[in-house]
């Protein structure tokens, strides 16, 4: 099973993230990002299966929570 | 002991708070949204928690919920980041200085005050000629003062602030948790609010709650403090989104774990209940006091649970060591609010103000009266 990050604009947006995939049930975890996620230094992410990557992208967009980038891990 | 200083600071709190608070610090307690370990995430998911209870009681979103260290701290944050260079702002004339000094500090010819009695058509009137008139950019004002039970037109004002494409400020310090508030039906860009009063939480918190529209143009607000949040941590500058452009340094994950439960507290009760609760108190006090010859109360028309009052021949801190003797804590003097006693004309020797909360029964109120009565038949 592969896992997918997301990177988002901090853990505010990650925890807000996290919850709104939690509700439909989508198995999140915020996890904080280095390099080479964060090129502008520190920042948070959820690490998820990428089998629910595309529904996760929708929820986000659906919700206008921005995100900067989707990685294989 | 009997304490009626809630305005001030709510006392006592639900158990749930003072758990909260004990549970963060002794369990998880990390730096929130620092680490990558376990106490820090739980850290930073008690803060995320507690933005969500404030979102939820006022109607935005959780990452439009700056944490400050009070609301003192959210007015001049959000006064700052609204206030426009050329624009010029309007208060009324019941602000804490909470709101006067921030804005006067901004310049004595860049604001100016409407008188807040009279009643809301009359205030309406005034902040509309204002507004038209004489170039306002921003209007800051207290939802309900911390003097006694006057309220201000809040939705009424809002509405105004945006026909005239004004910015709009509340400082909600003594209405939040005690009388129904919300961003949208207010038009307001920002509620601010402490942590400690009516949402029974601990000292240390305090909010400004922004809209979905400052929000969007997060990056043109004015910084007012800058520091590490563990966000863009390589760039010299603020992030240009909310909540972390504002926020500097490291929050006190244990006070807004508090908070959260405190809000949930209000929420489960509702407001409106807490604050017909206070306000039945407020008025037998009143209705008490009154039967005392050489009592006067001010405002006792605008009801709530905040009463004041002075007693004939007694300086208004004469009164409260008494009552302190008797183990009643009241608050005396001008409550940093010389504006609002200049409204109620007792801007001289100030006043006692005793305020309540949901924790306070009618026998402390009752031997609030008592005791009055007994220090003016002494004299």
């Amino acid at each position: 099973m592969a896992n997918c990050l997301i990177t988002l604009r901090s853990v505010t947006y990650s925890l807000k993230a996290q919850r709104i995939l939690s509700e439909q049930g989508i198995a999140a975890q915020t996890v904080k990002l280095g390099s080479p996620y964060a090129q502008r230094g520190c920042t948070h992410g959820i690490r998820l299966d990428c089998r629910s990557r595309r529904e996760a992208e929708g929820l986000l967009t659906r919700n206008g929570i921005p995100y900067s980038a989707v990685k294989e891990t | 002991m009997i304490y009626l200083d809630n305005a001030a600071t709510t006392f006592p709190k639900p158990e749930a708070v003072w758990q909260a608070a004990d549970r963060c610090a002794r369990r998880y307690g990390g730096n929130p949204g620092r680490g990558s370990h376990r106490l820090s995430r739980e850290a930073a998911q008690a803060v995320y928690g507690c933005r969500e209870e404030i979102a939820a009681l006022f109607g935005g979103q959780p990452e439009n919920v700056v944490f400050t260290l009070n609301a003192t701290y959210a007015l001049n944050l959000a006064i700052r980041a609204l206030a426009k260079p050329d624009g010029r702002i309007l208060i009324s004339g019941i602000e804490h200085n909470a709101v006067w000094r921030p804005v006067a500090a901004l310049g004595e010819k860049r604001y100016e005050i409407f008188d807040a009695a009279g009643g809301d058509e009359t205030i309406l009137k005034s902040v509309e000629r204002a507004l038209a008139q004489r170039r306002i950019s921003l209007v800051v004002c207290t939802h309900l003062s911390n003097l006694c039970g006057l309220t201000l037109p809040v939705a009424g004002i809002g509405a105004l602030c945006r026909k005239y494409g004004a910015g709009f400020i509340i400082d909600a310090s003594q209405s939040a948790g005690r009388i129904p508030l919300s961003l949208e039906d207010c038009g307001a860009d920002a509620i601010c609010a402490p942590g400690h009063k009516g949402l029974y939480g601990l000292q240390g918190s305090g909010f400004a709650l922004f809209s979905e529209r400052c929000a969007a143009d997060a990056g043109s607000l004015r910084v007012f403090l800058s520091g590490g949040n563990g966000v863009n941590s390589r760039e010299a500058v603020m992030p240009l989104f909310l909540p972390e452009r504002f926020e500097a340094g490291t929050l006190p994950a244990p006070a807004l774990a508090a908070l959260a439960e405190g809000i949930r507290t209000v929420r489960r009760i509702g407001p409106e209940a807490i604050g017909a609760y206070e306000d039945d108190l407020g008025d037998r006090l009143r209705a008490r006091l009154s039967g005392i010859g050489g009592v006067t109360l001010y405002a006792p028309e605008t009801g709530g649970g905040t009463v004041l009052f002075n007693v004939a021949g007694l300086p208004s801190e004469t009164v409260g060591e008494a009552l302190d003797r008797a183990g009643i804590c009241v608050r005396c003097g001008f409550h940093c609010c010389p504006l609002g006693h200049r409204t109620l004309d007792t801007g001289e020797g100030g006043a006692v103000r005793a305020s309540v909360s949901m924790f306070t029964g009618k026998r402390d109120v009752d031997a609030l009266a008592e005791e009055v009565g007994k220090l003016r038949r002494s004299l």
